[in-house]
């Protein structure tokens, strides 16, 4: 029996050891990298940045900091969080840049119907988990919130190489796919146009229709939010400013489109509404729905940054 | 609870540890407590069932007293209850529903319109196992094999033992029941070897069965979409996944016994490598086939009361077989098409040619006779999993049509046969002769050996992710 606790325990302690050596290995190659893209929550540390983009992969797909850059002289990130239309999720993501980096001027959150509140404590939302899997073993107090939001387990937070494995990001740790191209694009660019043969205007309407929720209890829950949300960018120094986004026209449902901006109102949160004519009629500016294309986020950032009202808000440098 | 959920990997340790180090001193106490843990066990899928897994034990471990005393007539009498009580409870919650809705459809023809009351519960998981070990019991002790054992408990811990309780082997009480009732001695080489079981059955069912199981389920539930050649993948990739799942299910349930001190029956011995179906019958799922030609079989007349008779005793054992599995004419069809395939063999007395080795046991490779008997033997169990995995007969049949269309067209989901399949039939062949000892290198390089474990556990933990049930709970 003592022969056989002593191998067993040798044994796990070995692979204890071995796995511990691999986490290290890997989080030395992943270090300021991303594998994903929308994983870039150590990408840039104890930087500055004028302004930050939150939102869910409305905002990921619709803000390209090098456009921002280009056409109002000032630094970007974008930290829109793919298939996360949660307010509590765009929170989290923010807190989390805020602990690592000094604050930034301007923080623009993509906030329309398609957002929901979401919850730390009941999210069931794990599309994404995988990509976030890399900072669950032992997770840095800014990166804990965010471990947690995922609900990864005592194992994944406290065994070496566990969530690696788990979550199969072996392979890509080592080639590190995306990670080029993250660093020249800065945000999820999208060349290809609205297959309507794949997934038709009225496959996406009725989704969509479906998809917002209008109910008074809904919608002070989004309030609350913003609210703390707005109070953590003004103790910062922060101002918040909240965007509607293009969708395509067929989707636009002006009651509900309009909620958001009353929501802001209410709270005197600056709200500007993109949905403008000449982009959400031209099909050719989306790659579905509610997502532009490179094309369409060109046109987008173009007439955000003419807006006379989004430009007062903004003092340039 | 599944052997591959964090309860069990809290559960075993626990067990383990008061089984070895508190309730050593007295084999009654660690015969109680392995019966508690096996409630547990079984319980943490459904509580509720426990009652009919206890009264099912108390039944047939009363019979068994009841069946070794008296004339032989009363004997016979309580034999016939006996197993007349397990069938009926099999009968009740597995095939009340299917021999129900059978005779609707047959009254529904001669133009008699009925509604029968059809009963809504699910199926208690092993309740084909652990009747069948109370069956076992009770013709064994008719038959003089085996006295009833005294000790409820260790009756109870016979029918319930929870490595094997709910997905087998099946056990014989001549078998397992003097283990229990002798003490236990912990034996290194016992508990390393049922280490090992455990490894190697956990990738099965990990890595293989459960990377697999989505692809066969999106070729089978989309066989019209698919052209041919994904058809025959789909149903190579079933024939992996089957045995992934049950063969992995039982090494865990072997290994984890042998941690106990406790020998249970092999149930698998590597069936694809078999050179005919006589074989492979030899080789898959042995303890329920053996049940079978033991309590069926024999009884019937086997092989020796004339070919007619023989040939009516395999389609029975086989379509019985066949039922065993499930409510549901694609089992009784499979097991048909398997007696299809044993018959010519009894025929021409062929059918014991390869009873005993493992095919290429003095070499590294088979030899061509060998290989072409092996391929043979695999693409008709293939062509037979087919109907075990339809919905229906008919399905079963249109996949095999739809296989003409398109069959030499490139197929998708290849990668999949070169990364685990192949891979996996490699290794399976290197274990053959050493019964997954997982020895991949002499003795002396235990670091090789080592380093093989550990890619074992680190390739099941990188595919944890993908859980799904073991098929074989169903049955």
């Amino acid at each position: 029996m003592k022969r056989f606790f002593k191998k067993l325990i040798v044994f796990v302690i070995v692979i204890l050891a071995v796995s511990l050596v691999i986490q290290g290995l890997v989080n030395i190659r992943m270090k300021h990298k991303v594998i994903y893209g929308c994983d870039n929550l150590d990408v840039e540390e104890g930087q500055y940045h004028d302004l930050v983009f939150l939102g869910s992969s409305r905002c990921y797909a619709h803000f390209s900091p090098v456009l921002f850059e280009q056409q109002l002289g000032m630094s970007a990130i974008n930290l829109g969080v793919d298939g996360h239309s949660e307010l509590t999720m765009h929170k989290l993501r923010l807190l989390n840049y805020l602990a690592r980096n000094k604050a930034p001027r301007y923080a623009i959150l993509n906030f329309d119907p398609l957002v929901w509140p979401g919850s730390i404590e009941d999210n069931d939302n794990m599309i994404i988990k995988d990509r976030y899997a890399r900072y669950a073993f032992f997770p840095s107090s800014a990166d804990a919130p965010i471990v947690d939001y995922f609900h990864f387990n005592f194992a994944e937070k406290y065994i070496p190489f566990y969530a690696l494995l788990r979550y199969k990001l072996v392979p890509k740790c080592i080639t590190l796919p995306n990670d080029k191209t993250w660093r020249m694009q800065r945000y999820n660019k999208v060349d290809d146009q609205w297959d309507t043969t794949v997934t038709s205007v009225r496959r996406e309407e009725e989704l969509m229709h479906s998809y917002f929720d209008t109910s008074e209890a809904g919608i002070k829950k989004l309030e609350v939010l913003l609210r703390s949300l707005d109070s953590i960018c003004t103790n910062h120094g922060t101002r918040l400013i909240c965007v509607q986004t293009p969708v395509y026209k067929s989707i636009y449902l002006k009651r509900n489109f309009a909620i958001t901006g009353q929501i802001c109102s209410q709270l005197r949160i600056p709200f500007i509404d993109v949905n403008k004519e000449d982009i959400d009629t031209n099909i050719d500016y989306f790659y579905n729905a509610n997502h532009l294309n490179t094309k369409g986020v060109a046109a987008m950032t173009k007439e955000l940054c003419s807006d006379s009202s989004f430009r007062k808000l903004l003092k340039p440098v | 609870m599944l052997f591959t959920s964090t309860a069990f990997l809290i559960f075993l340790p626990i067990v383990f540890v008061l089984y070895w180090f508190v309730f050593n001193k007295n084999i009654k106490y660690q015969n109680a407590l392995l019966l508690i843990s096996s409630y547990v066990f079984y319980g943490w899928w459904n509580w509720k069932f426990l009652g009919l897994l206890l009264l099912s034990t108390l039944i047939d471990y009363s019979f068994g007293f009841w069946v070794a005393e008296g004339s032989q007539k009363r004997r016979k009498l309580f034999l016939v209850l006996s197993i007349l009580n397990n069938l009926l409870v099999l009968c009740i919650f597995k095939y009340y529903n299917f021999f129900i809705q059978e005779a609707q459809h047959f009254l529904d023809h001669a133009g008699w319109h009925v509604h029968p009351y059809l009963i809504k519960v699910v199926l208690p998981v092993g309740i084909s196992f652990y009747t069948f070990h109370g069956m076992s019991y009770v013709i064994d002790i008719y038959r003089g094999n085996f006295k009833p054992v005294k000790s409820f408990i260790d009756y109870a811990v016979f029918v319930s033992f929870f490595p094997l309780l709910v997905a087998g082997p099946i056990e014989r009480a001549t078998h397992l029941l003097p283990q229990i009732q002798r003490p236990r001695v912990f034996q290194y080489e016992q508990a390393v070897q049922g280490m090992r079981l455990m490894l190697w059955g956990f990738f099965k069912k990990m890595v293989i069965a459960n990377t697999l199981a989505p692809i066969v389920d999106d070729i089978f539930s989309n066989y019209t979409h698919y052209p041919g050649s994904v058809l025959v993948l789909g149903a190579i990739y079933f024939s992996f996944q089957i045995y992934g799942d049950f063969s992995g299910y039982t090494d865990i349930a072997l290994g984890v016994a042998k941690l106990f001190g406790f020998e249970l029956l092999t149930n698998f011995k590597f069936p694809y490598f078999s050179r005919d179906v006589a074989e492979f019958w030899r080789r898959w799922h042995i303890s329920l086939s053996s049940w079978f030609r033991d309590y069926v079989y024999i009884p019937l007349g086997g092989s020796k009361a004339g070919k007619l008779k023989a040939i009516r005793n395999t389609f029975i054992i086989f379509l019985l077989s066949g039922f065993w599995h499930g409510a549901n004419w694609t089992y009784i069809a499979w097991g048909g098409i398997h007696a299809l395939g044993f018959i010519p063999l009894l025929l021409l007395g062929i059918n014991r040619k390869h009873s005993q080795e493992i095919v290429a046991a003095d070499r590294k490779f088979p030899a061509f006779r060998d290989l072409v008997s092996m391929t043979g033997t695999f693409i008709f169990v293939t062509l037979a999993w087919i109907f075990f995995r339809a919905e229906t007969i008919g399905k079963a049949f249109e996949y095999l049509l739809a296989m003409r269309h398109g069959l030499f067209s490139r197929p998708t989901y290849t990668s999949f046969l070169f990364l685990y399949v192949i891979p996996f039939v490699l290794l399976d062949w290197n274990f053959r002769r050493h019964e997954r000892d997982l020895n991949i290198a002499p003795r002396r390089y235990k670091y090789a050996r080592y380093a093989f474990y550990t890619l074992l556990l680190y390739v099941c933990v990188a595919h944890s992710g993908n859980s799904s049930s073991f098929i074989y709970f169903q049955f």
